[in-house]
């Protein structure tokens, strides 16, 4: 049986066992540097920065959904990022994920959002055709991109500015 | 002379005309409906959503910058997402978008933000070679993703 709960600091081991097993289907687990301070200071303390959801089957985690808000200058309007969605490899093909997506989709309206923005890795198929069945809409011609700790530190010391 | 300054609530009515600008150059016009009540109650209210920064040309707006906090639950630690970033075409060439991205990056280095982050569309061409030669780094194996309208109603309707 299926049960789906807010993740409380109770949760953070489970959670953070989870975000591993992600990492590790990602084939990043290399990255995956996030400790159970980190989850603690971060999603319990006193102004959140994700909040997660934890689904059970037969009372046993097997999976989670983690997300935070997300601001679009064009609709004025947030929407929730979803930042991981994962089910644990043996519990797949219970709709496990489309239960914690529809989950997840039921905060956005419930918080006058106007939809769920996520990023899917371009190797994973069986995530795509999912997303795509549920109609999903790819943002093909986006390009992410991203400056390191390096490539900020070097950006502000070619700048000669003062800060604002 | 060039001053870039954080924005604020009398900023709206500017935010909204320049994020209106950026949208006809992205040719998504027809999705942006933002109003400068949205941006007044978002941006400058007691729980901000995003910040921005406001890039003057001699006095008159040239351009500006909008960012918020997201989260890495791989890093553990938060980042700062660059939402947009625009120099009017009137007012390319001086340098301002750079000097607009170096102001972005040192408040996300000095508030100690893991990285910044943002999306470029594939056709723009030009603002893909500015990052690039900026030290940015192409996630090239993301895809982004997604679901708005009826796709989220059909899904809840479906979830008990």
């Amino acid at each position: 049986m299926l049960s789906i709960h807010t993740a409380t600091r109770d949760d953070v081991l489970t959670l953070l066992a989870l975000i591993r097993e992600l990492a590790t289907y990602e084939k990043k687990r290399h990255k995956a540097v996030v400790t159970e301070a980190d989850l603690l200071r971060d999603g319990f303390g006193q102004a959140p920065k994700f909040r997660a959801l934890i689904a059970e089957w037969d009372r046993a985690p097997a999976g989670y959904a983690s997300f935070f808000y997300f601001y679009s200058t064009f609709q004025g309007r947030p929407a929730l990022f979803l930042e991981d969605l994962f089910v644990l490899d043996e519990l797949r093909g219970n709709g496990i994920g489309k239960a914690l997506l529809a989950a997840v989709v039921k905060l956005a309206l419930n918080e006058g959002c106007f939809g769920l923005r996520w990023e899917v890795l371009d190797w994973n198929r069986p995530a795509i055709e999912f997303y795509e069945k549920l109609g999903a809409t790819f943002l093909n011609e986006r390009k992410v991109v991203a400056f390191d700790e390096g490539a900020m530190r070097r950006m502000v010391e070619t700048t000669k500015s003062g800060s604002c | 002379m060039l001053n870039i300054r954080p924005a604020t609530k009398n900023d709206a009515p500017w935010l909204r005309n320049l994020i209106h600008e950026l949208a006809d150059f992205e040719r998504l016009a027809h999705e942006t409906i933002i109003t400068e009540e949205d941006i007044v109650r978002d941006g400058f209210g007691a729980m901000p959503k995003f910040r921005a920064l406001i890039a003057e040309w001699e006095g008159q707006p040239a351009g500006y910058a909008l960012f918020f906090e997201f989260y890495s639950s791989f890093q553990g630690r938060a980042g700062l997402f660059l939402e947009d970033i625009f120099v009017r075409p009137q007012y390319r060439k001086h340098g301002i978008g750079r000097e607009l991205l170096a102001q972005v990056a040192r408040i996300a280095w000095e508030e100690d933000y893991f990285c910044l982050r943002w999306e470029v569309l594939d056709w723009n061409s030009m603002a893909i070679e500015f990052y690039r030669k900026l030290g940015a780094e192409f996630l090239d194996e993301w895809k982004a993703v997604c679901l708005i309208g009826d796709a989220l109603q059909a899904l809840t309707a479906k979830a008990k």
